[in-house]
């Protein structure tokens, strides 16, 4: 349990709560933000000792009951009921379904994909199985460990990987860069929000089609979140 | 460059999803695609 982030939490979930957040009136004289401790104890049917004694990193760890009724006094959401049951060490069971088991039906139908690129993902973005020409065209995903079998991870992480499925081509300017510019590795940058150039790279910018300008690069390269431009070499 | 269409195939009881590219026939990303299933993951 780690009592510190617990009451943290606690108190900093408190303070952005306000009264008529969970139906009370604000009335006068109140000198902080939020709701008192004993309002928090009221709302969540346990006594105002018990709760102050869990802000006040005192006493046993509070039981999975105790943590639900001030999740639900305090009107928090499921990810921070999560987050404030894990805090006390409580195991969290896992809301999102996932296995790595690609049953045999689905397995039929990739075998029948034998000359297209294709792969089966689960949930959290990791390739557990690739038709032999969706490894030619994205590479093996299959080989990655940690983390970076999600190909969201490897997407934030690792810059080829960003490289080959770089932003949606309605959003992205393609971008010549000189040999020596420093952001040459950037085939694409966003166009949306602020841009700041670099100096090397302004006024080269076009806001023509992707094609022929991406950096030459010698795998072919997939776009990320509708995987559908490739450009390769 | 090579241009593909992404289809995505849910399968709700795996939460798992099959990812299928294709290129349009007859265009030039088709070609290259089938290419590519020629020449396979071999480096040039």
């Amino acid at each position: 349990m780690d009592r510190r982030q617990l009451a943290d939490f606690l108190r900093a979930r408190r303070a952005a709560l306000r009264p008529e957040d969970v139906g009370l009136t604000a009335g006068p004289r109140r000198r902080t933000p939020g709701l008192r401790r004993e309002e928090v104890a009221a709302l969540s049917g346990i006594s105002a000792d018990d709760y102050s004694r869990i802000e006040q990193q005192r006493g046993h760890t509070p039981s999975e009951q105790v943590l639900a009724s001030i999740a639900r006094g305090m009107h928090l959401t499921l990810d921070e009921r999560d987050h404030l049951l894990r805090l006390a060490g409580h195991a969290v069971r896992g809301r999102v379904e996932r296995s790595d088991h690609v049953n045999s039906g689905l397995m039929r139908v990739l075998d029948r994909l034998h000359d297209t690129p294709a792969q089966v993902v689960n949930t959290l973005g990791e390739t557990l199985i690739q038709t032999r020409l969706a490894v030619a065209l994205l590479g093996d995903e299959t080989s990655f460990s940690g983390p970076s079998r999600s190909r969201v991870y490897r997407w934030f992480t690792d810059p080829d990987a960003r490289r080959a499925t770089p932003p949606r081509a309605t959003n992205i300017i393609p971008v010549r860069s000189s040999p020596d510019c420093p952001t040459r590795s950037l085939s694409t940058v966003p166009v949306r929000g602020r841009v700041r150039w670099p100096r090397c790279c302004r006024g080269r910018a076009q806001s023509s089609e992707p094609s022929g300008t991406t950096t030459p690069s010698p795998v072919p390269t997939v776009s990320p979140s509708a995987f559908c431009t490739l450009s390769s070499a | 460059m090579i241009e593909v269409y992404g289809q995505t195939l849910l399968d709700p009881d795996q939460s798992q999803a099959l990812l299928i590219f294709t290129a349009s026939p007859g265009t030039e990303s088709y070609e290259k695609m089938q290419l590519l299933s020629v020449i396979g993951a071999q480096r040039l």
